[in-house]
């Protein structure tokens, strides 16, 4: 099998959309309109100037950190100069040579993928081909991106979706990106090369790619199609390529040669990013753990591990988890509740449900103080009918009933009641006693300790 | 030497605002005086659009036509935006809105990128200023700025300044210049040349309005990242004169001012600059990088009206090739050249190199002074003799200029008298950032009653 003499080595650059307002002008367009979201410094009206985004700066910032990144202290917006009409400046604002974060690296099962640098630029606008003409559309003109570039560090389409789960992971963490492929806030650009030695092997660059699917398929196609040539006695060489979803190949673009030469120039227009560390570490402070410190954070509080991978993956149910871990008595079974039992019975929102009655509930059955029966029953009742735990337990009588003397009343009850299964009992038929112990859970609707009742049964009759 | 004179020749700005206080002159009269000897003077070409059928509510002015003006012409003196009507008006135009009307947008060197304003789409401009019968060049790029002050039909103007345009013009035209600390005047609303060399600059008759002006324009503008408030700098009663020698006649204008600041108190240093030769290679590599960057949006796609292309190409090239004039292409073909990714090292880098060795020079005795006092440029020339210029000896006219604005700096133009050959000099003061307030206090000092001398009028 020739194809596993080659080693691939992938690197990915990231176009992550930062969930926020365009990065240099103010609109407040409907995005649904068409050119209704544009401000006058999108389509470069003369003499308009940048403002700066401070919020989309931060969330950059904040994706850096979480990325095990060096925020840096000086960076820099330049201009890359191409000729595009989806492109009214004629050039991108774009951190090449000074970018914000450098140097980070996510953590995988499989190894530590390097975050070469994450760098800040604008999205373009839209264009339509049709037949007989183009439309452009400008809404989404000028919006924020971070371009998250990774090292040749992935070695299979497998880990390139394993880490693409990771990053969008931590951008939620970092609340920097929406990461809804369907709307293009993430957007993939692979590097592929092959080896049959430790030195990468020449380099091809897939573009534009916009789902996880996608980004796959084009790799194992183009990892293919490099195979095939090298098997044949040819020749890979560095180009540009793109992918062709319906017919499943991927197709020359542009070879080295033909590159652009962007002729990038610093923007005079925009003071550099200016960051003291003090500041740096401060935003850090603010910042959630990463998704890794936060499974173990987890596991250590004793949840168990599916249940961990739950919360890690689910920033709302963690946040929620969060919140009630000071006022709740038992913390794993507050994540078996929720795993188990809140998103089927929420419809897996979050909102209906409050956190203080979740823990209300598992503190009392933990207290043994309502059966677990009883507690899934409050659960249920409290989410549909957005009552207080507290009240519905009261009023459908639902506390355990502790007094001995009471259950013994209860046990003599049905004792009497089925005199013919006593004479059996007595007889050798000691298996009813389950059947007695199932009358009087069933008369109580459960309000009854199982192993405690049982203990006053076995004396009742003996 | 020959002024052409107008009603409002010997008339201030300051002077105009106390008669219409008086109430001895009304906004309508003025207005009707402004178009009657505009009109008078059309051979000058001075104006691109002009706008009388307005009711003047504030005394009318003129403007530079790469000043947005919302709802109205901003042509840049280019094809390229002939018709071109801006959406937004510009923060130095907002500001002025206090205190006047726009009734004029007038004549510039295309995009601003020349010295002599000839390079305009709308024909070149002449000065009010003329020699043996002949006109003199205004100067450019703010041609038109200089002229409509000189020639009393605007109380004053307002010019951009990348290398030279506000006080090139205003030397050769007789006014007080001022290129203001980069980032004391907002840029927001002027039509792109270098964003990191533009400022808009103050066209006057007498310092008195220029000051006028600059206290009406400064603060923070928050549609300009790179602007920020001004705070007045501390005199030290101290200037400074360049060792070398540069023009005998302005060398000896100079040593006059240096003598009557003398007496005034001003204690007087020597200063010699190693690298000041190295400006204006330095300023045509970085300007014309970022023009060439700033000029990019003019395209098929967005502006006039591209004849039906045939191809992608063709709103590039073709458009781009029929709209431009021929300065602006070799500039943009040199800018693009410099930033290329092979020659951006040894252009580019080794520019911004050169001139951080510049700063570290000038900031020194910048430092020591409250103005260094430097010649801005020779005698004038004829207007016919700039009308087929040789690009390099145009460019050649921001040397004494161009690197204040490479440092940022405050510079402002003083008349200071005529030549032997009759034409107007000038002197040019260079103060530290938001030295503005030394450039006025020295130029107070320095001024020899130009405005009453050639003006006729009375400061």
């Amino acid at each position: 099998m020739s194809r596993e003499k080659y080693k691939m080595s992938i690197g990915l650059e990231v176009h992550a959309q930062i969930n926020t307002e365009k990065l240099f002008s103010v609109t407040s367009g409907d995005l649904d309109m068409p050119n209704s979201n544009v401000a006058n410094f999108d389509i470069a009206i003369p003499g308009t100037l940048p403002r700066m985004n401070s919020t989309a700066v931060k969330k950059a910032i904040d994706t850096g950190l979480l990325t095990n990144c060096e925020i840096q202290n000086y960076s820099r917006f330049d201009r890359k100069h191409y000729f595009y009409p989806d492109l009214p400046f004629g050039f991108q604002i774009s951190q090449f040579f000074y970018p914000i974060a450098k140097n980070g690296f996510i953590q995988l099962d499989s190894g530590k993928i390097a975050i070469e640098r994450i760098h800040m630029e604008t999205d373009a606008g839209k264009m339509i081909h049709e037949p007989e003409y183009s439309i452009l559309d400008f809404n989404r003109l000028g919006v924020g991106l971070m371009e998250i570039v990774t090292g040749p560090d992935i070695h299979s389409a497998e880990e390139a979706k394993a880490f693409v789960e990771q990053l969008i992971l931590h951008l939620k963490y970092a609340n920097s990106c929406d990461c809804n492929m369907e709307d293009g806030n993430l957007r993939f650009d692979v590097n592929i090369s092959l080896s049959k030695n430790e030195k990468l092997g020449e380099r091809v660059e897939i573009k534009n790619l916009n789902s996880i699917k996608f980004m796959i398929q084009a790799i194992e196609i183009e990892s293919n199609r490099q195979i095939d040539i090298l098997e044949s006695g040819g020749v890979v060489y560095q180009e540009t390529r793109g992918f062709d979803a319906d017919r499943k190949e991927t197709f020359f673009m542009r070879s080295k040669e033909d590159a652009i030469d962007y002729r990038y120039m610093p923007d005079g227009n925009i003071p550099p990013i200016v960051l003291k560390t003090e500041d740096i570490e401060l935003q850090r402070s603010k910042l959630p753990e990463s998704p890794n410190v936060r499974r173990k954070n987890l596991l250590d509080l004793g949840v168990g591990h599916e249940q961990a991978d739950f919360l890690v993956n689910r920033i709302d149910w963690f946040d929620f988890f969060k919140e009630i871990i000071p006022i709740s008595k038992n913390i794993s079974q507050i994540a078996n509740f929720i795993t188990s039992d809140l998103i089927n019975l929420t419809g897996d929102d979050v909102k209906k449900i409050r956190g203080e009655y979740l823990s209300f509930i598992s503190n009392t059955q933990t207290n043994g103080d309502i059966s677990m029966k009883n507690a899934k029953f409050l659960l249920e009742e409290c989410i549909k009918t957005e009552r207080n735990p507290r009240e519905i337990m009261e009023e459908h009588n639902l506390l355990i009933i502790k007094d001995i003397d009471k259950i013994k009343g209860l046990v003599e009850e049905v004792l009497r009641e089925n005199p013919q299964e006593v004479l059996r009992y007595k007889s050798g038929k000691t298996n009813l006693l389950q059947f007695f112990l199932g009358q009087i859970i069933r008369k109580t609707s459960g309000r009854v300790d199982p192993d405690s009742t049982k203990d006053i049964l076995l004396s009742c009759l003996s | 030497m020959e002024l052409k004179k107008t009603t409002f020749s010997s008339w201030s700005y300051k002077k105009i605002i106390e008669e219409v206080q008086k109430k001895s002159i009304s906004l309508t009269e003025i207005g009707n005086i402004l178009k009657e000897d505009s009109e008078k003077l059309k051979d000058l070409n001075i104006f691109i659009s002009q706008d009388f059928d307005q009711t003047f509510t504030k005394i009318p002015i003129a403007i530079k036509d790469n000043f947005s003006i919302k709802g109205k012409k901003t042509t840049a003196g280019s094809l390229m935006l002939k018709d071109y009507i801006s959406p937004i008006n510009s923060t130095v135009v907002s500001r002025l809105s206090k205190h006047v009307d726009f009734y004029g947008k007038v004549n510039l060197d295309e995009f601003a990128a020349g010295s002599f304003g000839v390079t305009s789409a709308f024909g070149p401009t002449k000065s009010p200023w003329s020699k043996g019968g002949f006109a003199l060049s205004p100067g450019g790029s703010s041609s038109g700025s200089a002229a409509v002050v000189a020639a009393g039909l605007s109380f004053f103007s307002m010019g951009s300044d990348t290398g030279g345009s506000v006080r090139l013009p205003s030397a050769w035209c007789g006014l007080f210049g001022l290129k203001p600390t980069y980032g004391v005047l907002s840029r927001y609303g002027i039509v792109d040349f270098g964003s990191s060399l533009d400022v808009p600059g103050i066209m006057t008759k007498t310092l008195g309005d220029c000051e006028l002006v600059f206290s009406n324009l400064i603060g923070k503008d928050d549609k300009d990242l790179t602007t920020y408030d001004y705070s007045p700098q501390t005199s030290k009663k101290r200037v400074a004169v360049l060792k070398e020698a540069y023009y005998d006649q302005v060398d000896k204008s100079i040593f006059e001012s240096v003598n009557k600041l003398r007496s005034e108190g001003y204690e007087i240093l020597e200063f010699s600059s190693k690298y000041l030769e190295y400006a204006l290679p330095i300023y045509y590599i970085l300007a014309s990088s970022e023009f060439a960057s700033n000029l990019s949006r003019y395209t098929g796609v967005f502006y006039n009206k591209p004849e039906n292309p045939k191809k992608i190409e063709d709103l590039y090239n073709n458009f781009r090739s029929n709209y431009f004039g021929e300065e602006i292409k070799r500039r943009i073909i040199s800018g693009n050249f410099t930033i290329h990714s092979s020659n951006r090292e040894g252009y580019y880098n080794q520019a911004k190199k050169v001139l951080q060795l510049l700063w570290e020079e000038w900031s020194i005795i910048l430092d020591k002074v409250d103005a260094v006092l430097m010649p801005i440029s020779k005698e004038v020339p004829l207007f016919k003799d700039t009308i087929n210029f040789d690009p390099l000896e145009m460019h050649k006219m921001d040397t004494y200029t161009c690197f204040v604005n490479l440092l940022g700096i405050p510079a402002m133009t003083v008349p200071i008298g005529l030549f032997q050959d009759g034409s107007p000099m000038s002197i040019q003061l260079i103060s530290k950032p938001m030295g503005e307030n030394l450039l006025f206090e020295v130029g107070k000092k320095m001024d020899n009653g130009f405005f009453e001398k050639y003006y006729g009028g009375q400061e």
